[in-house]
């Protein structure tokens, strides 16, 4: 992550948004927080309307061939930018870490690893920025992060996010016991080995009833609408927000899967 | 043992429900888990040796065939009888023709992954032997008709009652008004039947946890010293070992059996880690006249040639089912097979077929701690990735397929997209802020809630932003 | 073709080409890093080590100068009274031979394999291991294996020169140890780091599963 991208870096920095399928189509908001985020932080961002899907689900199920042929609309979109940003652990995940596992040729390895260098979760383009982010965010209440698998062990966050939540005024960040822990959402694993991931999502939420954040937050919108579904049905308080709302200080969309303020 | 891992998907839905077996479950997070965060905490230099640790695995494997040389020929200097097993069935069958050999009224046993691969107690009795598990887990296991549920502590899907209960019932010419109170009577128990049966016995049946080429050792590693006693009391002793296990030199081993322990059970070293090396000498003072050492392949040779080889590179400890959010949910039976967990998900389609496996790469979240715990830093996730494509390839069409298809098809069609995700970021608004059902989700909506979306489409409401900053 | 012949034919055909950095069969030349200190003149942070991991470990050691003492320490270690005498099981190591284990307490002793009714039985260890807390015994005609395995109570005596860093540094060393005629190691090298323990009922760890309920180190200083 400390590694300079490798060409001459417009000023301001250029960023191209990755929105992702689930903020587009979910939770807007979360995108137009992270465009509040990165223009504090003194970027250009533009967001490309042609962006369609990571090939996550693709590459999961073991479809390579799309997997490959969406990488290549990929590279199409945002390869001009100085960087490639996404709210979102487990897409970066697949750009940065997967495409360039999916090509044998030389030349499209290499097309791939240039770009995967330039793409950034959110948090870690923002811990990369170090400080460039003039926020105005305050939130007074007790925060919990839940490590999302991907952003943990495939891009090694580690405590960058922590770090960031901390920087919030008036903001207590607390532990949930076991939080690096999978909260059972794994895309269609909680479709198609249900009883599984309710076992691991009810694990999860017992451990946050435990520590009893205000809010949970994180930077996985899938993690987030699974463990706040759950909540949801068992009639817990705890209000589930994506890490960029908090960052944005901009609170004002109800809690996910929440009718109204949480506060 | 006889696969049953095309069953997982009824049993995983069991397991997840069943009380009994989640709390027993529930103990592997306190103890092994936490045993190991310490005594990993414990050893600064613990990330040094695993890197160590895999580069130690995958030359080895990358020069296998010198190496299983080099072993058999340092075995045989020190009078081991080396067998070499292609299947399973071999394999029981040598064994066997030793133990009629050897007259063998009575066998002990210490727990061995392989000789479970490959049926050997089921062999061995169908012959008319009697064969005594020695490993309390596997002895308890014996008695009900069980197979194990995890690779090194074999009964941990069982409470303290069953194991009470199953010696009440098995030991039936004991005074049933006995105390079996505590685990330490049972244990004790155990202990004196057991005691028995050690001095008794002519041949005794060890696996191995590593085979060292530079002196023809097998290393064998318990806390109980079952696998001691077993190796050193009966006039025979056996290995059943597989070709996977075989280390260069004695410094690379000592590499790894500072990983193995840790990463298993949290100790910087088990109770009894021992080297055998070759039956008794002529001076010794006990010991056994012969030592066997059965080596299996049992398709491993197979695997070597293929992109899944990295999984030959385990040592067995353990760590990657402690540490897997699945298997701790499901429980080690659910998999069907001897290796559950996730490096059972990553062997099994390679030890069987992927068409009666299929299931375990897939019932995974890819979360990846089973390679984050790794002592050897086998890449799981990604062989079970790996596994997944060879069984897309392989299917003509399932619903899945289609909808990954349909999916994939759409995304390369950015309009066509844009208008599917408008529909969809419709349909899932609620007033509510989440469902109570939705179609198609029945798994999801039938434990939770499914939030709500916010109604349209970011790009949608993104391009009406800029249009109305921008007018034309 | 026999199975040997089939399977090695397999190994060799799976074509992984062997790396560069091939592992001479030598343990010097491993590449593994060895502490390397010298276990003779052994300092005090390593003694330090060596007795926290033993009794991490739950192996209850006692020190002694000389090793005409070690009798009075096994009595000690024991518990052997009059009033709780135990039948004593000794290696037949020149360590132990021709000394005064009467006078100590232990009256009822034999030199040699373990016999039934053996409550405790003395080994003498070829090293031992500071980082893990462990104990390294070697078969041979001084030292019978089952001694380790069979008593409620085993005792180990160690020199206090024979202590070493890692197991790194004590496993490399056995290559030192080939019996000459056979020219191959002692039937087994038993590396002990503690009592005999179970944890297969319901994960609970209780001692004495097969083999000593209790493990104690003698350490002498000289000879
Ligand atoms: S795959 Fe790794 S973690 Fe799992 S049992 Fe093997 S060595 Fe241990």
């Amino acid at each position: 992550m400390k590694k300079a991208p490798p060409h001459v870096e417009h000023h301001p920095p250029h960023v191209g948004l990755y929105v992702t399928c689930l903020v587009d189509i979910m939770r807007p908001s979360v995108a137009f927080a992270t465009i509040k985020i990165l223009e504090a932080a003194g970027c250009r961002v533009s967001v490309p309307d042609t962006q369609t899907c990571c090939g996550q689900p693709a590459f999961n199920s073991g479809d390579l061939k799309s997997a490959r042929a969406l990488a290549s609309t990929v590279f199409n979109t945002f390869e001009h930018f100085d960087y490639v940003v996404a709210p979102s652990g487990s897409c970066a995940a697949m750009l940065k870490v997967h495409l360039p596992t999916l090509f044998s040729d030389s030349e499209d390895k290499a097309r791939a690893t240039r770009f995967a260098d330039r793409v950034f979760e959110l948090t870690a383009f923002l811990v990369h920025l170090t400080g460039r982010a003039q926020l105005e965010n305050a939130y007074v209440g007790r925060v919990a992060y839940h490590d999302g698998c991907s952003g943990k062990r495939e891009l090694g966050l580690g405590e960058g996010p922590r770090q960031l939540l901390q920087t919030i005024d008036g903001l207590e960040l607390v532990e949930i016991a076991d939080a690096d822990a999978c909260c059972g959402f794994g895309g269609t694993f909680s479709v198609t080995y249900p009883e599984i991931s309710n076992a691991m999502v009810s694990k999860k939420c017992n451990a946050l009833t435990d520590a009893a954040p205000d809010i949970l937050t994180g930077s996985e919108l899938g993690c987030l609408m699974n463990i706040a579904g759950k909540l949801r049905r068992s009639g817990s308080p705890i209000a589930c927000r994506h890490i960029a709302e908090l960052l944005a200080g901009d609170t004002s969309m109800p809690a996910i899967g929440s009718a109204k303020e949480d506060r | 043992m006889h696969p049953e891992t095309h069953h997982f998907s009824e049993r995983s839905k069991r397991a997840a429900q069943d009380k009994d077996l989640q709390d027993a479950l529930e103990g592997l997070a306190t103890g092994f888990v936490a045993r190991r965060k310490d005594a990993i905490a414990d050893c600064a230099h613990f990330e040094a040796l695993r890197n160590q640790g895999r580069d130690i695995r995958t030359r080895t494997c990358a020069d296998l065939e010198r190496h299983l040389l080099s072993f058999e020929a340092k075995a045989e200097q020190a009078g081991s009888r080396i067998h070499w097993a292609e299947t399973g069935d071999d394999a029981c069958a040598i064994v066997e023709k030793i133990c009629r050999d050897a007259e063998a009224q009575s066998i002990v046993k210490g727990k061995s992954m392989v000789s479970e691969e490959i049926g050997l107690n089921a062999h061995l009795e169908a012959s008319g032997y009697a064969v005594v598990e020695t490993d309390l887990g596997e002895y308890l296991l014996q008695l009900r008709g069980e197979t194990p549920s995890h690779i090194i502590a074999p009964a941990i899907h069982l409470s303290e009652h069953q194991a009470r209960a199953t010696f009440l019932k098995s030991h039936d010419t004991l005074n049933p008004k006995r105390d079996l109170g505590t685990p330490e009577t049972i244990v004790g128990e155990a202990r004196a039947l057991m005691r028995d049966k050690f001095l008794n016995a002519d041949v005794g049946i060890t696996g191995a946890n590593f085979l060292i080429a530079e002196t023809g050792s097998a290393v064998v590693v318990t806390n109980e010293g079952n696998g001691d006693l077993s190796a050193t009391l009966p006039k025979v002793h056996i290995i059943v070992t597989s070709l996977d296990k075989v280390v260069p030199t004695l410094g690379e081993t000592s590499i790894l059996l500072q990983l193995l322990a840790r990463s298993a059970t949290g100790q910087a070293m088990t109770a009894y880690t021992t080297l055998f090396t070759g039956p008794r000498h002529s001076t010794d003072l006990d010991g056994p006249d012969a030592c066997h050492i059965i080596i299996v392949d049992n398709g491993r040779s197979d695997i070597l040639a293929s992109d899944a080889a990295e999984v030959l590179n385990c040592i067995r400890c353990g760590a990657c089912l402690n540490h897997c959010p699945i298997y701790t949910t499901v429980g080690g039976h659910s998999y069907g097979w001897v290796y559950p967990g996730p490096i059972g998900a990553a062997l099994n389609p390679a030890l069987l077929d992927l068409a009666s496996t299929r299931d375990l790469p897939d019932a995974s979240t890819l979360c990846g701690r089973c390679e984050e715990v790794c002592p050897v830093k086998i890449p799981l996730p990604k062989l079970l990735r790996q596994w997944r494509a060879k069984d897309y390839a392989r299917r003509q069409t399932s619903r899945k397929k289609l909808a990954i298809m349909a999916w994939a098809w759409m995304a390369k069609r950015p309009t066509l997209y844009a208008l599917w995700a408008s529909v969809i970021a419709r349909a899932l608004k609620s007033r509510h802020g989440a469902h109570h059902t939705v179609p198609l989700a029945k798994g999801w909506t039938t434990h939770r809630d499914f939030p709500a979306s916010e109604g349209q489409t970011f790009q949608a409401q993104w391009r009406r932003a800029k249009k109305k900053a921008r007018p034309s | 073709m026999n199975s040997r012949a089939a399977i090695l034919n397999r190994i060799a055909k799976a074509g992984r080409e062997p790396t560069t950095s091939v592992i001479a069969p030598q343990s010097d030349q491993s590449g593994c890093t060895h502490a390397t200190l010298d276990t003779h003149t052994p300092d005090t942070d390593l003694w330090q080590r060596f007795t926290q991991r033993l009794k991490d470990n739950g192996i209850t050691s006692r020190q002694c100068r000389d090793a005409a003492e070690i009798p009075t320490c096994v009595a000690d270690l024991a518990n052997i009274t009059t009033s709780n005498p135990q039948r004593v099981c000794i290696a037949p190591h020149a360590m132990f031979q021709d000394r005064d284990w009467n006078t100590a307490g232990v009256s009822e002793m034999h030199y040699g394999s373990w016999k039934t009714g053996d409550g405790v039985a003395v080994s003498h260890a070829r090293l031992g291991i500071a980082d893990s807390g462990s104990l390294v015994l070697a078969s041979g005609e001084d030292s019978p294996t089952g001694l380790a395995f069979l008593p409620e109570i085993h005792i180990i005596a160690l020199q206090r020169n024979s202590l070493v860093a890692t197991l790194t540094d004590a496993m490399v060393r056995f290559a030192e140890w080939k019996n000459m005629k056979r020219n191959s190691l002692p039937r087994a090298i038993n590396i002990v780091s503690g009592a005999s323990r179970t944890a297969d009922i319901a994960g609970k760890i209780v001692h004495g599963a097969h083999g000593p309920r209790k493990l104690c180190v003698v350490i002498y200083d000289n000879a």
